[in-house]
C-alpha cells in the first residue's frame, strides 16, 4: 500500500477510458496558476477521442502522445465549455507573462469561490463524466491532495471509477451541490444548472473501491454549518500524514492506546511542540532530493519527488482500519472554517493496518520498497517559534478584497476596440498604510497606485482590443516593504460575440506561427518539429532562405501520397485564417494552390474509378 | 466499461507531459513578432556565408564535441524511437548538472537556469553546424532521421532502411560521425566536465573549422572567413566587428562579401533606429503612453548615425553605385528576400547614402517603413495594428547594428585559442 513506486499522473487520471470522450469535468483547487490550468485540456489533446487510445503506432504499441499547438488549441476549444474549475478567490496567481491570448480561451472555465465561513476554499476534488458514441456514460471521482500545479511533491490520488454493481457513496455530490448554491455570479446560470444536475446524478452513482477497501463517505466541510470532525475519539493505533500542523488539531485527534504516529515536514514539526505526543517521522532525505538521480527519466517510477504534501489519517482498532484522505491538513483552520473534502475508506485487510504500513523491511529483503522506506524517524533538536509572517496583514487584506467580487463591463468603441470598466461590487476597505494597484492581467503594472472612488469602490477604466480583453484583474497590495498580488476573476458583462473563434483566428494571423502550425499539422514526427525544426522555423520567415530549408513542399507531397486527409485539415485551417481577414503569404498561397489542385484531381479520379 | 478499477496511489508529475504542454503553449503564445522590417533574410545569408555552421544561440565551442558524444552514447544503447528522445534528454540534462559544478556563474552553460526543464537542447542548437563543419559526415541528415537510423523498431530489433537514399552512410553501414572525432572524457556526461577544450580537441575542431568554405555560389573553392580566422584565433580578440580584424591574405571573394556586409549593416542601422522612433511616437499618439525617453534616445542616435553616414559618404557611394552587385552577392549567398523587401531595402539604402540627415522627418520614408512592416506582419505589425502596438512592452527593438553572429564567433575563436595552448 502506497509503496514509493506506486504512482499515477493527473493527466492519466483525467484521460477518458477507451471508447469514451469527456462529457463534463468539474475540478476544485485552492491555488490556481493560469498556465497550469492549460494542462487539463491537454489530457484530451493527447488523447483526442476514445477511439484513438487503443490505436497502435509503428513505434511499438504505445499510444501516440504527441502534442501539437494545433492539438492544444483544438482541445481548448472543445473542452473549455465542458470544464469548470473552482478555486479560492484570492489564490489565482497573476500570469507571469502578459499577452496571453490563451487566457481568453480558458477564462470561462474559472470560477472563484469565497469560503462561506471565512477560511480557505481548499478541496482538490475532481468529478468527471465520460460518454461514448452510443450515449453510455461512466463517471470518475478523483480525490487528491495536490492543487492544480506542476509541483512534484509527495501527494496522493484516489481514483474512483463508477461501477453499476456498486452502491453509491454517501456525500458524493455534496461539494458540487454546495458550490452550485454558494458560488458567485461568475458561475453562469447555465453552468450552475449543469452543476446542480451533475451533483444530483453523482448521489446515485455506484463507485468501485480501491482494492481491499470499502467506500464509506465523502465528507465535505465548511459549506454548510455541519459536523466537520470525522474522526473517532480513540483507537488502537493512529497514523497521521500532514505537511501542516497546528496544536489544537493535533490534540483533538483520536487518542491511541498503542501507537500514535505523525508524519510531517521538519519545518512544521520544529515549531509544533504538540507533536511531541506522537512518534514522529519525516520524509527520508534521499526521497526529497532537489534533483532527480542520474539516469532517472521523467517516467522512471523511482524518481525522487520533492517535499511532502499528502494528507492521510489512518485509525486502526482491532485489526480494522478507517482511512481518510483529501484536502484537510491537521490544522485548526481545516476543521474550523475552511471548505475541505475528505474521502473515508474502510478496510479489514492486514496490509492496510498502521502496523503493516510502518513495518520495516527485513535485512536482505530486496523485494520492492514499501511505504516505510519513505520515512525517517524525526526527533526534536530545537523548538522554533512559530514564525508570524510579516506578510500576514497584506494576505488578509488580499483575501478580503478578493472576496468582494468584481465586474468587468465591456462596451464596444469601434470594430476592434473596447472600453472595459473593472469595478468592485462593494466598497474596498483598505488600511491606511497599504497601497493598492490594479491592472488587467494582459497589461503592465502601473507606476501609480490605483485611487479608490469617493464611496471607496474601485473603478478602473481601460481600453482593450480583442486579444487583450480579459476577465482577470491583477490586484497588488504593498506596504511595510512587502507586497502581495493575485488575479481576481471578474464577472464579464458584455463580452464580444464569438470571442473564442475570433481569438483562434487571431492566433493564426502571424505568418511565422502559421508556418509552424502547418508543419505541425503535416508532421507525423514530433521530434522533428519540437526540436530542430521548430528552431529553424523560428528564425525563418516565409520569404527567406530559411523557407528553402523547411520541408513544407516535401511534407505536402508526402501527405498527398500517403495521407490526403491531412491536406483537407490544412485546407480547413487556411480557410479559417483567410476568413479571419488575414492574407496568406504569396509564396505559401502559390505552393498550396498547386498542391491542393493536384489533391482534388486525385480525389476526383479516384471517385471516377 | 468492463472492469472498473479504482486506485489509491502517489500522484506523480510527468515532466515530459509538462514540457510538451509548455512547448505547445509557447508556440501559441502571443509573442512579439521578430524581424519587423524583414532584413533578417539578408543578414542570415551573409552571416552563414561568412561563418558557416554558427548561430547566435550557440555559446561555447566544446558543445561541438558534447553533442556528438551524447548522440553516440545514446546510439550505443540501441534505443527505440521513443526512448531515443528520452535518453538524449537525460544525458543533456546530466551534462547541464556536470557543467553547473565546474563553470563559474554558469556562463555559457546551455540550460543553466532551466536545468531539467530545458526546452531547447544543445543537440538542436548545434546540429546544423556539426553537419556544416563535417563533424557529422552526413551534413543533411536531420536529427529525427538520425534517430530513425540508430533506433530499433519494436521488440524485434529491426532497423529502418532507407533504400531510396542510396548512400553508404544512410543505410547504416558507414559512420555518421567523423572517425577522427576525439574520445569523450571518462564518465561523460557525468564527472568533471568543463567547457575548456583539451589541446587535441582544439586541434581537431580547428581542422574542422578550417575546412569550411565560403557559402557563396560561384566563388569557387574559397575558405570561409571562419576558416581563415581559425588559423589565427587569437587575432580576433579585440576586434569589435568582423571587418576590423585586419587579417592578411583574405581572398577577394571573402573581402567583397565583408564589404557588402559592413555597409549593409551601417546603412540599415538607421532604419532600425527610425523604427523605434516611430514606435515611440505611435504609442504616445494612439495609446497615450509616455515614451519620450525612447523617442529622445532614438532621435539622438539617428543624428549620430547620420553623421557617420555623411563621413563615409565617399566609400558608401562607391559601394552603392551598383546595387545589383549587392543583390547578386546576397543571392549567391542564398538570400532570397521577397520582392517588396528588396525594393524597400534598395530605396532605404539609396536614401541613407544620399540624404541620411532627413530620414527622420521624411513622410515617405516613414510611410515606407510602416508599409514594409504591415506587408510582412499583417495583424502583428506594431506600427499599423493597434492590437500589436498595445502588446509592445515599451522596450527598444533591434537597437544595435548588425554584426553577423560576430559575438558568438569571437567566443568560439577565443575557446579555440585557449584550447590550442591548453592541457594535453
Amino acid at each position: 500500500m502506497l509503496a514509493p513506486d506506486d504512482r499515477s499522473t493527473l493527466v492519466d487520471c483525467l484521460r477518458p477510458p477507451p471508447r469514451f470522450a469527456l462529457d463534463l469535468a468539474v475540478g476544485t483547487t485552492y491555488t490556481l496558476n493560469l498556465t497550469t490550468l492549460l494542462v487539463v485540456p491537454t489530457a484530451y489533446a493527447l488523447f483526442p477521442t476514445g477511439d484513438l487510445t487503443g490505436e497502435e503506432t509503428e513505434s511499438g504499441g504505445e499510444p501516440d502522445t504527441r502534442l501539437t499547438p494545433v492539438g492544444l488549441l483544438d482541445a481548448l476549444r472543445r473542452v473549455s465549455g465542458r470544464l469548470t474549475i473552482f478555486c479560492d478567490a484570492a489564490q489565482i496567481a497573476p500570469p507571469v507573462r502578459t499577452r496571453r491570448v490563451l487566457l481568453g480561451l480558458v477564462e470561462d472555465s474559472v470560477v472563484p469561490v469565497v469560503a462561506p465561513h471565512g477560511g480557505a476554499f481548499h478541496p482538490k476534488l475532481w468529478a468527471l463524466r465520460f460518454r461514448d458514441q452510443a450515449g453510455e456514460v461512466t463517471y470518475r471521482l478523483l480525490i487528491g491532495t495536490r492543487n492544480l500545479t506542476f509541483d512534484g511533491s509527495w501527494d496522493t490520488m484516489v481514483m474512483l471509477e463508477s461501477d453499476p454493481h456498486a452502491t453509491p457513496v454517501a456525500g458524493a455530490g455534496d461539494l458540487l451541490l454546495g458550490l452550485s448554491r454558494t458560488a458567485g455570479p461568475v458561475l453562469t446560470p447555465k453552468r450552475r444548472q449543469v452543476l446542480q444536475q451533475f451533483a444530483a446524478e453523482l448521489g446515485g452513482v455506484g463507485f468501485a473501491a480501491p482494492a481491499g477497501f470499502e467506500l464509506a463517505r465523502l465528507h465535505t466541510f465548511g459549506i454548510d454549518a455541519q459536523q466537520s470532525w470525522p474522526f473517532p475519539k480513540r483507537c488502537d493505533r493512529l497514523l497521521v500524514v500532514s505537511p501542516f500542523l497546528s496544536p489544537g488539531a493535533l490534540k483533538r485527534l483520536p487518542a491511541a492506546s498503542q501507537r500514535r504516529v505523525l508524519v510531517s515536514r521538519r519545518e512544521a514539526l520544529d515549531c509544533t511542540p504538540a507533536a511531541d505526543g506522537f512518534e514522529c517521522y519525516e520524509l527520508a532525505p534521499d526521497l526529497v532530493a532537489e534533483q532527480p538521480a542520474e539516469e532517472a527519466s521523467a517516467t522512471d517510477p523511482t524518481r525522487a519527488l520533492v517535499g511532502l504534501h499528502a494528507k492521510l489519517y489512518v485509525a486502526e482498532t482491532g485489526g480494522k482500519t478507517r482511512w481518510w484522505t483529501g484536502s484537510a491538513n491537521a490544522t485548526d483552520a481545516a476543521y474550523g472554517h475552511n471548505v475541505e473534502t475528505l474521502l473515508e475508506l474502510r478496510s479489514s485487510q492486514a496490509p492496510h493496518t498502521v502496523t503493516e504500513l510502518l513495518r520495516e523491511r527485513q535485512n536482505g529483503d530486496d523485494s520492492s520498497k514499501t511505504f516505510r522506506d519513505l520515512l525517517r524517524q524525526w526527533s526534536r533538536v530545537t523548538t522554533e517559534p512559530a514564525h508570524a509572517s510579516v506578510d500576514d496583514l497584506l494576505d488578509d487584506v488580499r483575501r478580503q478584497i478578493a472576496a468582494i467580487g468584481f465586474t468587468a463591463t465591456v462596451t464596444a468603441l469601434d470594430a476592434d476596440r473596447y472600453r472595459v470598466a473593472y469595478t468592485s461590487d462593494r466598497p474596498v476597505d483598505l488600511p491606511p498604510d497599504v497601497e493598492l494597484r490594479c491592472w488587467p492581467a494582459t497589461g503592465t503594472r502601473p507606476d501609480e497606485p490605483t485611487a479608490l472612488g469617493a464611496d471607496a469602490t474601485l473603478r478602473l477604466d481601460t481600453t482593450a482590443v480583442l486579444s487583450t480583453l480579459t476577465a482577470f484583474l491583477v490586484v497588488e497590495l504593498s506596504g511595510g516593504g512587502t507586497r502581495t498580488a493575485c488575479a481576481v476573476r471578474c464577472q464579464l458583462v458584455g463580452a464580444p460575440e464569438h470571442r473564442q473563434q475570433r481569438l483562434i483566428a487571431y492566433l493564426l494571423a502571424d505568418p511565422d506561427r502559421l508556418l509552424r502550425y502547418l508543419l505541425a499539422l503535416l508532421s507525423d514526427d514530433r521530434a522533428l518539429l519540437s526540436e530542430q525544426e521548430a528552431f529553424t522555423a523560428d528564425a525563418a520567415t516565409w520569404h527567406s532562405s530559411g523557407m528553402e530549408r523547411l520541408p513544407l513542399l516535401e511534407r505536402m507531397v508526402k501527405a498527398l501520397v500517403q495521407e490526403p486527409a491531412k491536406l483537407a485539415e490544412v485546407s480547413e485551417l487556411l480557410t479559417t485564417v483567410q476568413q479571419g481577414g488575414v492574407g496568406l503569404p504569396v509564396e505559401l498561397a502559390e505552393l498550396w494552390q498547386s498542391v491542393w489542385q493536384v489533391a482534388r484531381q486525385r480525389t476526383r479520379s479516384t471517385d471516377a474509378r | 466499461m468492463n472492469h472498473p478499477v479504482s486506485t489509491f496511489s502517489w500522484l506523480d508529475t510527468d515532466d515530459q507531459q509538462t514540457r510538451r504542454v509548455r512547448d505547445a503553449i509557447r508556440m501559441l503564445d502571443d509573442r512579439e513578432a521578430l524581424d519587423p522590417l524583414g532584413f533578417g533574410v539578408v543578414r542570415d545569408a551573409l552571416a552563414e556565408a561568412l561563418f558557416p555552421g554558427t548561430s547566435t544561440i550557440q555559446t561555447r565551442l566544446r558543445y561541438f564535441l558534447f553533442v556528438p558524444w551524447i548522440c553516440q552514447a545514446v546510439a550505443d544503447r540501441h534505443p527505440n524511437r521513443d526512448s531515443f528522445d528520452r535518453q538524449l534528454r537525460q544525458r543533456e540534462v546530466r551534462l547541464i548538472e556536470s557543467l553547473r559544478v565546474t563553470t563559474e556563474y554558469g556562463e555559457g552553460v546551455i540550460g543553466y537556469r532551466a536545468r531539467r526543464r530545458i526546452s531547447r537542447l544543445p543537440t538542436s542548437i548545434y546540429w546544423h553546424g556539426l553537419g556544416v563543419w563535417g563533424v557529422r559526415r552526413a551534413a543533411d541528415l536531420s536529427l529525427s532521421r538520425y534517430r530513425d537510423l540508430v533506433s530499433v523498431y519494436g521488440p524485434g530489433g529491426g532497423r529502418v532502411r532507407w533504400e531510396d537514399d542510396g548512400g553508404g552512410v544512410l543505410d547504416g553501414s558507414g559512420p555518421v560521425w567523423d572517425p577522427d572525432l576525439p574520445r569523450p572524457p571518462a564518465g561523460f556526461p557525468a564527472g568533471e566536465v568543463t567547457l575548456d577544450l583539451t589541446a587535441p580537441e582544439a586541434l581537431y575542431l580547428q581542422e574542422r573549422m578550417r575546412s569550411t568554405r565560403l557559402g557563396v555560389v560561384g566563388a569557387g573553392d574559397v575558405h570561409s572567413l571562419l576558416a581563415l580566422l581559425a588559423g589565427e584565433p587569437a587575432a580576433t580578440e579585440t576586434a569589435e566587428e568582423p571587418w576590423s580584424v585586419g587579417h592578411s591574405g583574405v581572398p577577394q571573394p571573402v573581402e567583397d562579401l565583408l564589404v557588402h556586409a559592413r555597409w549593409f549593416s551601417e546603412t540599415i542601422h538607421g532604419a532600425q533606429l527610425l523604427y523605434n522612433l516611430l514606435l515611440a511616437e505611435a504609442a504616445r499618439q494612439r495609446l497615450d503612453r509616455d515614451t519620450s525617453d525612447l523617442a529622445d534616445r532614438a532621435r539622438q542616435q539617428i543624428a549620430d548615425w547620420s553623421k557617420r553616414m555623411a563621413k563615409a559618404r565617399e566609400e558608401l557611394t562607391r559601394w552603392w553605385s551598383r546595387p545589383e552587385q549587392f543583390w547578386a552577392a546576397v543571392h549567391d549567398a542564398g538570400g532570397r528576400p521577397r520582392w517588396a523587401t528588396r525594393q524597400f531595402l534598395t530605396r532605404w539604402i539609396s536614401h541613407a547614402v544620399d540624404r541620411p540627415h532627413d530620414v527622420v522627418d521624411d513622410e515617405q520614408v516613414r510611410a515606407a517603413l510602416a508599409g514594409q512592416e504591415q506587408g510582412l506582419k499583417g495583424a502583428y505589425a506594431r506600427l499599423t495594428s493597434l492590437a500589436a502596438l498595445t502588446s509592445w512592452n515599451g522596450q527598444e527593438l533591434m537597437w544595435w547594428p548588425q554584426r553577423y553572429r560576430w559575438r558568438t564567433v569571437r567566443t568560439l575563436l577565443a575557446d579555440l585559442a585557449a584550447g590550442l595552448t591548453g592541457r594535453e
